[in-house]
Protein backbone atom coordinates (compact mmCIF):
# COMPACT_ATOMS: atom_id res chain seq x y z
CA UNK A 1 0.00 0.00 0.00
CA UNK A 2 2.77 2.38 0.91
CA UNK A 3 4.53 1.66 -2.38
CA UNK A 4 1.33 2.47 -4.26
CA UNK A 5 1.09 5.84 -2.61
CA UNK A 6 4.76 6.52 -3.18
CA UNK A 7 4.53 5.62 -6.86
CA UNK A 8 1.49 7.82 -7.28
CA UNK A 9 3.08 10.84 -5.71
CA UNK A 10 6.31 10.32 -7.62
CA UNK A 11 4.25 10.26 -10.81
CA UNK A 12 2.55 13.49 -9.81
CA UNK A 13 5.86 15.14 -9.04
CA UNK A 14 7.33 14.05 -12.36
CA UNK A 15 4.33 15.25 -14.31
CA UNK A 16 4.33 18.59 -12.54
CA UNK A 17 8.04 19.15 -12.97
CA UNK A 18 8.36 17.73 -16.49
CA UNK A 19 7.13 20.81 -18.41
CA UNK A 20 9.38 23.16 -16.43
CA UNK A 21 12.33 20.83 -16.83
CA UNK A 22 11.66 20.40 -20.55
CA UNK A 23 11.41 24.16 -21.05
CA UNK A 24 14.90 24.71 -19.67
CA UNK A 25 16.55 21.61 -21.08
CA UNK A 26 19.46 22.22 -23.46
CA UNK A 27 18.53 22.13 -27.12
CA UNK A 28 21.04 21.06 -29.76
CA UNK A 29 21.22 23.74 -32.40
CA UNK A 30 23.13 23.62 -35.66
CA UNK A 31 24.37 26.99 -36.87
CA UNK A 32 26.09 27.44 -40.19
CA UNK A 33 27.69 30.53 -41.67
CA UNK A 34 27.29 30.95 -45.41
CA UNK A 35 28.39 33.42 -47.97
CA UNK A 36 26.18 34.08 -50.94
CA UNK A 37 27.30 35.57 -54.21
CA UNK A 38 25.22 37.20 -56.86
CA UNK A 39 27.74 36.36 -59.55
CA UNK A 40 29.45 33.14 -60.52
CA UNK A 41 28.54 29.67 -61.58
CA UNK A 42 25.18 28.92 -60.08
CA UNK A 43 25.22 26.05 -57.69
CA UNK A 44 24.88 24.78 -54.19
CA UNK A 45 27.75 22.73 -52.74
CA UNK A 46 26.93 19.16 -51.76
CA UNK A 47 27.19 20.06 -48.12
CA UNK A 48 24.41 22.59 -48.49
CA UNK A 49 21.98 20.41 -50.40
CA UNK A 50 19.57 20.41 -47.49
CA UNK A 51 19.40 24.19 -47.86
CA UNK A 52 18.71 24.24 -51.57
CA UNK A 53 15.01 24.98 -51.16
CA UNK A 54 15.70 28.11 -49.14
CA UNK A 55 18.84 29.27 -50.88
CA UNK A 56 17.35 29.03 -54.31
CA UNK A 57 14.59 31.40 -53.23
CA UNK A 58 17.10 34.25 -53.07
CA UNK A 59 18.85 36.23 -55.78
CA UNK A 60 22.22 34.84 -54.71
CA UNK A 61 23.34 32.14 -57.10
CA UNK A 62 26.57 30.78 -55.64
CA UNK A 63 27.03 29.65 -52.09
CA UNK A 64 29.90 28.70 -49.86
CA UNK A 65 29.92 27.50 -46.29
CA UNK A 66 32.36 29.45 -44.14
CA UNK A 67 31.75 27.90 -40.77
CA UNK A 68 29.60 25.64 -38.68
CA UNK A 69 28.96 25.07 -35.01
CA UNK A 70 26.89 22.72 -32.95
CA UNK A 71 25.66 24.50 -29.87
CA UNK A 72 23.82 23.08 -26.93
CA UNK A 73 21.65 26.07 -26.22
CA UNK A 74 19.56 26.83 -23.21
CA UNK A 75 16.90 29.52 -23.23
CA UNK A 76 17.99 33.11 -22.73
CA UNK A 77 21.71 32.30 -23.13
CA UNK A 78 23.02 33.95 -26.30
CA UNK A 79 25.63 32.33 -28.48
CA UNK A 80 28.04 34.45 -30.45
CA UNK A 81 28.80 33.41 -34.01
CA UNK A 82 31.85 34.98 -35.61
CA UNK A 83 31.72 36.03 -39.23
CA UNK A 84 34.83 35.57 -41.37
CA UNK A 85 34.37 39.02 -42.78
CA UNK A 86 34.53 40.54 -39.32
CA UNK A 87 31.92 41.09 -36.70
CA UNK A 88 29.67 38.56 -35.09
CA UNK A 89 26.08 37.55 -34.78
CA UNK A 90 24.29 36.86 -31.54
CA UNK A 91 21.87 33.96 -31.53
CA UNK A 92 19.60 33.46 -28.55
CA UNK A 93 17.22 30.61 -27.98
CA UNK A 94 14.21 32.31 -26.46
CA UNK A 95 12.25 29.15 -25.83
CA UNK A 96 11.81 25.64 -27.09
CA UNK A 97 8.50 23.96 -26.66
CA UNK A 98 6.93 20.95 -28.32
CA UNK A 99 9.68 20.82 -30.89
CA UNK A 100 9.19 24.42 -32.01
CA UNK A 101 11.92 26.87 -31.20
CA UNK A 102 12.00 30.62 -30.99
CA UNK A 103 15.28 32.34 -31.77
CA UNK A 104 16.41 35.91 -31.60
CA UNK A 105 19.14 36.83 -34.03
CA UNK A 106 20.95 40.10 -33.63
CA UNK A 107 23.17 41.08 -36.53
CA UNK A 108 25.00 44.34 -35.91
CA UNK A 109 26.49 44.17 -39.40
CA UNK A 110 23.13 44.66 -40.99
CA UNK A 111 21.61 46.44 -38.00
CA UNK A 112 18.94 43.81 -38.08
CA UNK A 113 17.25 41.99 -35.28
CA UNK A 114 14.80 39.18 -35.73
CA UNK A 115 12.65 37.01 -33.55
CA UNK A 116 11.60 33.88 -35.35
CA UNK A 117 9.61 30.89 -34.24
CA UNK A 118 10.10 27.86 -36.42
CA UNK A 119 8.09 24.66 -36.23
CA UNK A 120 9.92 21.34 -35.80
CA UNK A 121 12.14 20.43 -38.73
CA UNK A 122 12.22 23.97 -40.14
CA UNK A 123 15.30 26.10 -40.48
CA UNK A 124 16.03 29.81 -40.39
CA UNK A 125 18.17 31.37 -43.08
CA UNK A 126 18.97 34.95 -42.29
CA UNK A 127 21.14 37.51 -43.99
CA UNK A 128 23.33 39.02 -41.33
CA UNK A 129 25.37 41.53 -43.28
CA UNK A 130 24.67 44.17 -45.82
CA UNK A 131 25.62 43.20 -49.32
CA UNK A 132 29.10 44.26 -50.32
CA UNK A 133 30.61 43.60 -53.70
CA UNK A 134 27.83 41.31 -54.70
CA UNK A 135 28.06 39.03 -51.68
CA UNK A 136 26.56 38.85 -48.24
CA UNK A 137 26.84 36.72 -45.13
CA UNK A 138 24.10 34.46 -43.92
CA UNK A 139 23.53 32.23 -40.97
CA UNK A 140 21.30 29.21 -40.89
CA UNK A 141 19.83 28.01 -37.62
CA UNK A 142 18.11 24.74 -37.01
CA UNK A 143 17.05 23.31 -33.69
CA UNK A 144 17.67 19.64 -33.19
CA UNK A 145 21.02 19.63 -34.97
CA UNK B 1 -38.81 27.18 53.48
CA UNK B 2 -40.64 24.68 55.59
CA UNK B 3 -39.48 21.25 56.72
CA UNK B 4 -41.57 19.53 54.04
CA UNK B 5 -39.77 21.54 51.41
CA UNK B 6 -36.35 21.08 52.94
CA UNK B 7 -36.57 17.31 53.42
CA UNK B 8 -36.04 16.33 49.77
CA UNK B 9 -32.99 18.57 49.63
CA UNK B 10 -31.22 17.19 52.67
CA UNK B 11 -29.58 14.27 50.87
CA UNK B 12 -28.23 16.37 48.05
CA UNK B 13 -24.61 16.02 47.15
CA UNK B 14 -22.32 19.06 47.17
CA UNK B 15 -22.97 21.19 44.09
CA UNK B 16 -26.20 19.44 43.30
CA UNK B 17 -28.40 22.34 44.46
CA UNK B 18 -28.62 25.63 42.66
CA UNK B 19 -27.54 28.71 44.66
CA UNK B 20 -31.11 29.73 45.50
CA UNK B 21 -32.03 26.29 46.85
CA UNK B 22 -28.78 26.08 48.76
CA UNK B 23 -29.41 29.48 50.33
CA UNK B 24 -32.97 28.62 51.33
CA UNK B 25 -31.92 25.27 52.74
CA UNK B 26 -29.10 26.87 54.69
CA UNK B 27 -31.46 29.46 56.14
CA UNK B 28 -33.92 26.77 57.12
CA UNK B 29 -31.30 24.56 58.73
CA UNK B 30 -30.07 27.53 60.73
CA UNK B 31 -33.45 27.78 62.45
CA UNK B 32 -34.73 24.17 62.36
CA UNK B 33 -33.23 21.76 64.82
CA UNK B 34 -35.17 18.68 63.58
CA UNK B 35 -33.94 19.17 60.06
CA UNK B 36 -30.36 19.58 61.25
CA UNK B 37 -30.73 16.30 63.12
CA UNK B 38 -32.15 14.60 60.04
CA UNK B 39 -29.28 15.94 57.94
CA UNK B 40 -26.81 14.58 60.45
CA UNK B 41 -28.47 11.16 60.22
CA UNK B 42 -28.36 11.17 56.44
CA UNK B 43 -24.69 12.12 56.37
CA UNK B 44 -23.84 9.47 58.88
CA UNK B 45 -25.78 6.86 56.93
CA UNK B 46 -24.23 7.78 53.62
CA UNK B 47 -20.82 7.66 55.22
CA UNK B 48 -21.48 4.21 56.50
CA UNK B 49 -22.71 3.01 53.15
CA UNK B 50 -19.81 4.62 51.36
CA UNK B 51 -17.27 3.11 53.69
CA UNK B 52 -18.98 -0.24 53.53
CA UNK B 53 -18.98 -0.31 49.76
CA UNK B 54 -15.37 0.76 49.64
CA UNK B 55 -14.38 -1.97 52.06
CA UNK B 56 -16.34 -4.53 50.11
CA UNK B 57 -14.75 -3.39 46.83
CA UNK B 58 -11.34 -3.59 48.40
CA UNK B 59 -11.94 -7.19 49.35
CA UNK B 60 -12.92 -8.16 45.83
CA UNK B 61 -10.20 -8.88 43.25
CA UNK B 62 -11.48 -6.93 40.24
CA UNK B 63 -8.43 -7.79 38.19
CA UNK B 64 -10.09 -11.08 37.36
CA UNK B 65 -13.03 -9.15 35.92
CA UNK B 66 -10.78 -6.87 33.88
CA UNK B 67 -8.74 -9.81 32.61
CA UNK B 68 -11.90 -11.63 31.63
CA UNK B 69 -13.18 -8.67 29.64
CA UNK B 70 -9.85 -8.26 27.87
CA UNK B 71 -9.72 -11.97 27.12
CA UNK B 72 -13.07 -11.78 25.36
CA UNK B 73 -11.83 -9.18 22.88
CA UNK B 74 -10.60 -10.96 19.72
CA UNK B 75 -6.90 -10.57 19.07
CA UNK B 76 -7.50 -9.37 15.51
CA UNK B 77 -9.78 -6.57 16.70
CA UNK B 78 -7.29 -5.58 19.35
CA UNK B 79 -4.40 -5.43 16.88
CA UNK B 80 -6.36 -3.39 14.35
CA UNK B 81 -7.96 -1.09 16.87
CA UNK B 82 -7.71 2.41 15.41
CA UNK B 83 -6.12 4.90 17.72
CA UNK B 84 -7.19 8.03 15.90
CA UNK B 85 -8.57 9.46 12.66
CA UNK B 86 -5.36 8.73 10.78
CA UNK B 87 -5.27 5.16 12.00
CA UNK B 88 -8.93 4.72 11.08
CA UNK B 89 -8.21 6.11 7.61
CA UNK B 90 -5.31 3.71 7.20
CA UNK B 91 -7.45 0.83 8.33
CA UNK B 92 -10.13 1.85 5.83
CA UNK B 93 -7.60 2.10 3.00
CA UNK B 94 -6.16 -1.31 3.93
CA UNK B 95 -9.62 -2.76 3.54
CA UNK B 96 -10.26 -0.92 0.26
CA UNK B 97 -7.01 -1.18 -1.61
CA UNK B 98 -8.48 -0.61 -5.06
CA UNK B 99 -10.23 2.53 -3.95
CA UNK B 100 -7.07 3.77 -2.29
CA UNK B 101 -4.99 3.13 -5.38
CA UNK B 102 -7.55 4.85 -7.58
CA UNK B 103 -7.70 7.88 -5.35
CA UNK B 104 -3.94 8.05 -5.24
CA UNK B 105 -3.60 7.78 -9.00
CA UNK B 106 -6.42 10.19 -9.75
CA UNK B 107 -4.34 13.36 -9.42
CA UNK B 108 -1.54 11.76 -11.39
CA UNK B 109 -3.90 10.81 -14.20
CA UNK B 110 -5.47 14.26 -14.12
CA UNK B 111 -2.05 15.87 -14.40
CA UNK B 112 -1.12 13.51 -17.23
CA UNK B 113 -4.34 14.28 -19.06
CA UNK B 114 -3.79 18.01 -18.67
CA UNK B 115 -0.20 17.68 -19.86
CA UNK B 116 -1.21 15.67 -22.92
CA UNK B 117 -4.08 18.04 -23.64
CA UNK B 118 -1.79 21.05 -23.55
CA UNK B 119 0.73 19.23 -25.69
CA UNK B 120 -1.89 18.28 -28.28
CA UNK B 121 -3.61 21.62 -28.51
CA UNK B 122 -0.41 23.59 -28.39
CA UNK B 123 -1.31 25.47 -25.26
CA UNK B 124 0.64 28.67 -25.14
CA UNK B 125 3.59 27.16 -26.95
CA UNK B 126 4.63 28.15 -30.42
CA UNK B 127 3.56 25.81 -33.19
CA UNK B 128 3.26 28.14 -36.17
CA UNK B 129 5.89 30.04 -38.06
CA UNK B 130 6.30 33.51 -36.62
CA UNK B 131 8.77 36.09 -37.86
CA UNK B 132 9.42 39.58 -36.56
CA UNK B 133 12.24 41.53 -38.12
CA UNK B 134 13.45 45.01 -37.33
CA UNK B 135 16.16 46.69 -39.34
CA UNK B 136 17.43 50.19 -38.82
CA UNK B 137 18.65 51.06 -42.30
CA UNK B 138 17.80 48.23 -44.65
CA UNK B 139 14.52 46.86 -45.81
CA UNK B 140 13.80 43.40 -44.48
CA UNK B 141 12.20 40.77 -46.63
CA UNK B 142 10.89 37.47 -45.33
CA UNK B 143 10.48 34.60 -47.75
CA UNK B 144 8.39 31.75 -46.44
CA UNK B 145 9.60 28.51 -47.95
CA UNK B 146 8.63 24.95 -47.22
CA UNK B 147 11.88 24.46 -45.32
CA UNK B 148 11.55 27.59 -43.22
CA UNK B 149 11.86 31.34 -43.45
CA UNK B 150 14.53 33.20 -45.35
CA UNK B 151 15.20 36.67 -44.04
CA UNK B 152 16.92 39.06 -46.40
CA UNK B 153 17.95 42.62 -45.95
CA UNK B 154 18.63 45.08 -48.72
CA UNK B 155 16.75 47.14 -51.20
CA UNK B 156 13.99 44.60 -51.62
CA UNK B 157 15.06 43.19 -54.96
CA UNK B 158 16.53 39.90 -53.71
CA UNK B 159 13.43 37.79 -53.70
CA UNK B 160 12.28 35.76 -56.65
Amino acid sequence: MRSTWTAAWVAVAVLVCLPAWAADAPVPVRIRVLQGFRQGAPGVPPGLEDLRGQLSATAYVRWEQAGEMQASMVPKKPVSVSLPGGGSVSVTLVEARQGAATFEVSAPGSRTQSRVTVPPGKRIVQQVSAEQGGSAWFVTIKAGG
Amino acid sequence: MRCAGAAPLLGSLPGELDPTEAALLGAHLATCEPCRARLADIEALSGVVRDGLRDEAARRDLSIFADGVMARIPASAWQGAPAGPLERLRAFLRRHRVLAAASALAPALAALALYLYIGRTGGTGPSELSVEVTSEDLAAIVLDTSDGPVILVGDGSEGT
